[in-house]
């Protein structure tokens, strides 16, 4: 299909050659309903410091056109590109320069690709071996070195065949983003969607002691692959201590309503539970207050809502308490200045 | 043609988006003044530095902690004196929990490697990273984005790649695709500064990743810088053998690098400032960056000028400190914080800052 494709094309470029002229050296401005990442750099730098290989920057500006102003599909880009890489190959793009060792040509696993559907194309870079020694081709781990160094210290004042190496790759580099740029953009996308889940997590879920952020590290770790993954669903609670308004009201006159250390032993919060009137978890609670003739220690039951607001049941011994925390009091405070002010 | 990217995930410490930009572009400024073709020259010309910086997460976290615990504290002190051991006992977590939110030394350095290596919050920081890295290969194609991890940012970088272009390259039940592809978004070198990536590793070992180069990896090119007299890359160093298992023979030397450097121009070894001024480290990446390729008299004229700041005192001392290191825990993570503390009991002593 792709083949079916890029003869078509080829027959294409042929017939209007003669009507096009020159290439232009840059090409026309992006669309302006394409958004596309790649076309922010849609035109190449005119001011290039070495022209080793300049009829393969037109090639590469022709592949890009078809992304930024005709708005491709991706067998229509890779059409275009086949194209390109298929002119490489055919004006033995590297002979000038003495060639590659074993009379190999980079573009070779690029061609083979392109013949097989659904095969991810691969990338050309330039590699400085870290110990020293000359620049050679990368692509996708296979290595090709220069035949003749020498060929290109002719050419390049000394320095090898890395700036003739620098130029192909940047040229190929441009054409091959023309494509492989959506794949980059979409997984951009989903990472943003993911990071989005996990902000919302840190902002919204219920505060966390170092030790809670522990042990629920250690439960989301424990199922940890190697792909990422949504923040967990559930907060495990435990330990975790705050402050409450308590009112037990068997107590002596003038001690009913009084603060409390409270402390959830355990008990869980579903920080997503969205619905302002449903709990978003609940635990199970240990209340300390100092009053006269009631237990201090009272043990009960807490819910919990939007993973902030706190209300709950104790029993000190036989009496019963009924406790808010003080982001609930705060907020009722708050709501009440509210609607004294209409007064 | 397009500038390329580098892609720079700091280490521990307070850092931002423009302290990072900035401690590499002086850095790089300062090796610019080595060589007379590129005296005078605008960093930003050459190369876009993109920051990953991550520290807002532990910021946050942090911050959340001092406010709850300093309202918690303030509540506590209301109450009566006359409290039992279990009221004592929450005060006495929270003073500690208020203190994890101050601005100390550990606070702002130690507690991020234990916050990233323990807790949860190693995957939002990766996804940042991770979305720094694609948006990147999106604009100007994967050759052309070098990324480099410094320190604690070395173990952030690698975890990053390895679920990035991870091994499960395929759309998820909605169609998302999860993954960049180690073919078409192979990325142009990852570098590895003071590499502590294997002593904090997790999820997977960094032997067995695709944070590798060669055609099981995901980068043209792999790239390890470490200082010889440098303690904190030697606990668990990540030393890959050229024995065809991790990438094949015929390529390891080209594609894989261990640069070791040992001069000395200040006391703190392991600041990403002090590996970057080195010429051992700056020209191969100022070569792959930006192609440049000094002739033989103006590299070696360059060298001469950067060995003229080397201190003999600074690196006598360090020498004797840790050129025989050993660690001190067999619990990576300890020895790690272990050397780390030692080395900036040392830089402190001469007057620099850590």
């Amino acid at each position: 299909m792709r083949a079916a494709i890029r003869h078509a094309v080829w027959i294409a470029c042929l017939l209007a050659t003669p009507a096009m002229g020159v290439f232009a050296a840059d090409p026309p401005p992006p669309s302006a309903t394409t958004l596309e990442a790649a076309c922010t750099h849609a035109k190449i730098d005119t001011e290039v410091k070495t022209a080793f290989l300049p009829k393969m920057k037109e090639g590469a500006v022709e592949v890009r056109k078809s992304l930024c102003v005709e708005g491709a599909t991706r067998e229509q880009i890779l059409a275009a590109f086949a194209l390109f890489v298929d002119r490489l190959v055919e004006d033995k793009w590297f002979s000038p320069y003495g060639g590659f060792q074993g009379a190999t040509d980079p573009l070779a696993g690029v061609q083979r690709a392109l013949r097989t559907d659904g095969a991810p194309i691969p990338t050309i870079a330039v590699v400085t071996p870290p110990a020293g020694g000359d620049d050679v081709l990368e692509v996708a781990g296979s290595v090709f070195q220069p035949a003749d160094v020498e060929q290109c210290n002719a050419k390049t004042d000394g320095r090898g065949c890395g700036p003739i190496f620098d130029e192909f790759s940047a040229y190929y580099t441009y054409a091959h983003n023309s494509f492989s740029s959506r794949g980059a953009q979409a997984f951009a996308r989903s990472v943003a969607g993911l990071s989005k889940q996990w902000n919302d997590y840190l902002d919204s879920s219920r505060s966390m002691t170092p030790l809670e952020l522990l042990i629920n590290s250690a439960l989301y770790k424990r199922d940890e692959t190697r792909q990422f993954s949504p923040p967990p669903a559930v907060q495990y609670i435990v330990l975790h201590p705050s402050l409450v308004i308590e009112n037990v009201s068997a107590a002596v006159g003038g001690e009913q309503l009084k603060e409390a250390l409270m402390i959830e032993i355990g008990g869980m919060n579903w920080w997503q539970q969205d619905r302002w009137y449903l709990p978003t978890g609940g635990s199970i609670v240990a209340v300390y207050s100092d009053r006269p003739d009631i237990d201090e220690f009272g043990y009960g039951l807490a819910l919990n809502f939007r993973s902030v607001y706190t209300i709950g049941y104790t029993r000190h011994g036989s009496k019963d308490g009924a406790f808010i925390s003080f982001d609930l009091l705060k907020l009722v405070q708050d709501k009440k200045k509210i609607l004294e002010s209409y007064d | 043609m397009s500038k390329k990217k580098l892609i720079v995930v700091h280490g521990m410490g307070q850092h931002d988006d423009a302290s990072v930009r900035k401690e590499v572009t002086d850095a790089f400024t300062t090796a610019f003044g080595f060589y007379e073709s590129l005296k005078g020259q605008s960093v930003a010309d050459h190369v876009d530095i993109v920051p990953a910086s991550y520290n807002s997460f532990f910021d946050d976290y942090r911050k959340k902690l001092k406010e709850r615990a300093g309202t918690l504290a303030e509540r506590l002190a209301a109450l009566d004196p006359t409290v039992p051991f279990t009221v004592n006992a929450v005060q006495q977590i929270n003073d500690v929990e208020a203190k994890l939110g101050q601005d100390e030394f550990f606070t702002t350095h130690w507690l991020d490697v234990l916050l990233y290596y323990l807790t949860l919050l190693c995957e939002p920081i990766r996804l940042h990273v991770a979305k720094t890295i694609a948006d990147a290969v999106a604009e100007v194609g994967g050759p052309n984005v070098h990324v480099l991890g410094h320190s604690l940012g070395t173990a952030v970088l690698h975890d990053t790649l390895a679920k990035t272009f991870g091994p499960q390259n395929l759309p998820d039940a909605n169609g998302i695709v999860l993954n960049l592809s180690p073919i078409e978004h192979r990325l142009g070198g990852v570098h590895m500064v003071a590499n502590v990536s294997r002593a904090l590793q997790t999820f997977v070992k960094v032997g067995s990743s695709i944070v590798r180069p060669g055609p099981l990896g995901c980068t043209s090119v792999f790239i390890e810088y470490r200082h010889k007299l440098d303690p904190i890359p030697k606990i668990r160093p990540f030393n890959p053998t050229n024995n065809g298992e991790w990438i094949p023979q015929d390529i390891f030397k080209t594609v894989y690098g261990l640069l070791e450097s040992s001069s000395v121009t200040e006391a703190n070894v392991h600041g990403l400032g002090h590996y970057l001024i080195t010429p051992m480290c700056h020209l191969p990446l100022f070569r792959m960056l930006f192609g440049f390729r000094p002739k033989k008299q103006e590299q070696e004229d360059g060298e001469k000028k950067y060995f003229d700041l080397t201190v003999q005192s600074k690196a006598k001392a360090l020498q004797t400190a840790f050129g025989d290191l050993q660690p001190t825990s067999e619990e990576s993570l300890q020895a790690v914080l272990d050397a780390a503390k030692a080395l900036k009991d040392m830089v402190l002593k001469f007057g620099e800052g850590f």
